[in-house]
């Protein structure tokens, strides 16, 4: 394994396996301030989408990460930094992820009547991206990410007692030549990432087509594994009972086949 | 973003559907049941996106076919990925007439969807005959899926 130099000063590389099928799951633990080493993360190469999401819900490490040819040290910096600051996450929001893109754009709603312009002023702004791949995704990440906050959030506020106020969410895009960042905030908080987790496992294992809710109240249950296919990094932050914020990375610049060949990683911020 | 749409001719017990646009949280299929239908042609070229409420609604609209002998046509990836992902989006009797499969030349960075049709490019087995796509420059482009992935419902 061979880390850039900043990452060796910050990391001791324990291998671990911990994951049936995957030989070389490390687990990396980051020296903090104070000398603990208290945080850890996993970084894998050959994980298959539902092992990534196996691999979260066993293991108190918040972050797996996959490395990608040409792609791992940035994703590596990303994720040290959402590690080392998590609050920045919340505060900064897709420039946490992407410091210096090339493209940024923000928009908020509040309101169903507002998403065919919010739709339209997204799609306009990937579009300059000249990828028809990532236009794809990022019009199926947009449907979720929207229909997450405007639907199913504000609902699971009000069943955990969280404040409905009223307040807007941000959709926002940030790019550069090789990534696009959408990252969807909402006003409640109410997200469970361990139940989200779960879900995600639930449509794996048992298949899309057997774990739709076709009968229950509420959302179709699919969104989740949805967000996951369509990226290449997925990040649910959540400070409870104030915001949620979800964001997915899609690769640009890439075939279909080159997309669905990288691997997945999986992060969740929670304070 | 376009809107949802669905047309239908009935001819007897035939009947022909076309959607196009969004399906999303907002798509009514209630008005459109395909209960009585003896045969149910579906043409979905113009579905622009779909997303997981989408999903549920056509799966539950396109029960109501019952046991009708069901056929899609000029099936675009997003509704390919769907059919290959959750059970019951193709009903089990269902049958895909003609889907588009996406092209790549590394060279250009050009992408292409080009058309197949059942009984021209591919059978009941799986593909038979991969037609040569070019680019604006003449450059030979390549199929951009994961033939496993993508063609897996060829197999059923």
């Amino acid at each position: 394994m061979k880390w850039s130099p900043l990452v060796a000063t910050l990391f001791d590389d324990v291998p671990k396996s911990v994951i049936e099928g995957a030989d070389d799951l490390s687990i990396l633990s980051i020296d903090e301030k104070d000398g603990s080493t208290s945080t850890s993360l996993l970084v894998s190469d050959q994980l298959e989408p539902n092992q990534v999401v196996a691999a979260l819900i066993q293991s108190p490490a918040q972050h797996l990460l996959q490395k990608n040819k040409d792609r791992f040290d940035e994703d590596l910096d990303s994720t040290i930094r959402l590690v080392k600051n998590p609050s920045d996450y919340f505060t900064k929001g897709a420039l946490s992820l992407m410091p210096q893109p090339t493209a940024h754009l923000k928009i908020e709603y509040k309101s169903a009547a507002e998403k065919p312009s919010l739709k339209t002023q997204a799609m306009e702004f990937v579009a300059k991206l000249n990828s028809q791949n990532a236009l794809e995704s990022a019009e199926a990440i947009l449907e979720e990410l929207y229909m997450n906050s405007m639907i199913d959030a504000p609902k699971e506020a009000v069943k955990m007692g969280f404040p409905v106020n009223g307040n807007s969410c941000l959709m926002e895009l940030a790019a550069n030549d090789k990534r696009l960042v959408i990252s969807c905030q909402d006003p409640y908080g109410s997200l469970d990432t361990k139940k989200f987790f779960n879900r995600m496992h639930e449509v794996y294992v048992k298949g899309a087509g057997q774990a739709i809710n076709l009968t229950q109240a509420g959302g179709a249950g699919l969104g989740c594994v949805i967000l996951f296919e369509h990226s290449s990094r997925l990040i649910l932050g959540v400070e409870k009972g104030i915001r949620t914020r979800v964001s997915c990375v899609i690769p640009v610049g890439y075939s279909h086949r080159q997309r669905a060949q990288m691997k997945k990683s999986l992060h969740r911020v929670e304070s | 973003m376009g809107k949802f749409d669905v047309k239908i001719e009935k001819n007897g017990g035939e009947v022909r559907v076309t959607l196009a646009g969004t399906i999303d949280e907002d798509a009514d299929f209630n008005p459109h049941s395909l209960q009585g239908a003896s045969k149910v042609d579906l043409h979905v070229g113009d579905v622009k996106s779909i997303n997981s409420c989408g999903i549920r609604e056509w799966i539950k609209w396109i029960s109501t076919a019952g046991g009708a002998q069901v056929q899609y046509f000029e099936c675009p990836k997003i509704i390919v990925d769907q059919i290959n992902m959750v059970q019951g989006f193709l009903p089990a009797q269902g049958k895909v007439m003609s889907f588009y499969v996406p092209f790549y030349s590394d060279d250009s960075g050009t992408e292409k969807n080009v058309l197949f049709t059942q009984g021209k490019e591919y059978g009941d087995g799986g593909l038979t005959n991969v037609p040569e796509v070019k680019d604006d420059s003449g450059q030979a482009m390549e199929m951009d899926v994961v033939e496993a992935k993508y063609f897996k419902f060829l197999k059923k």
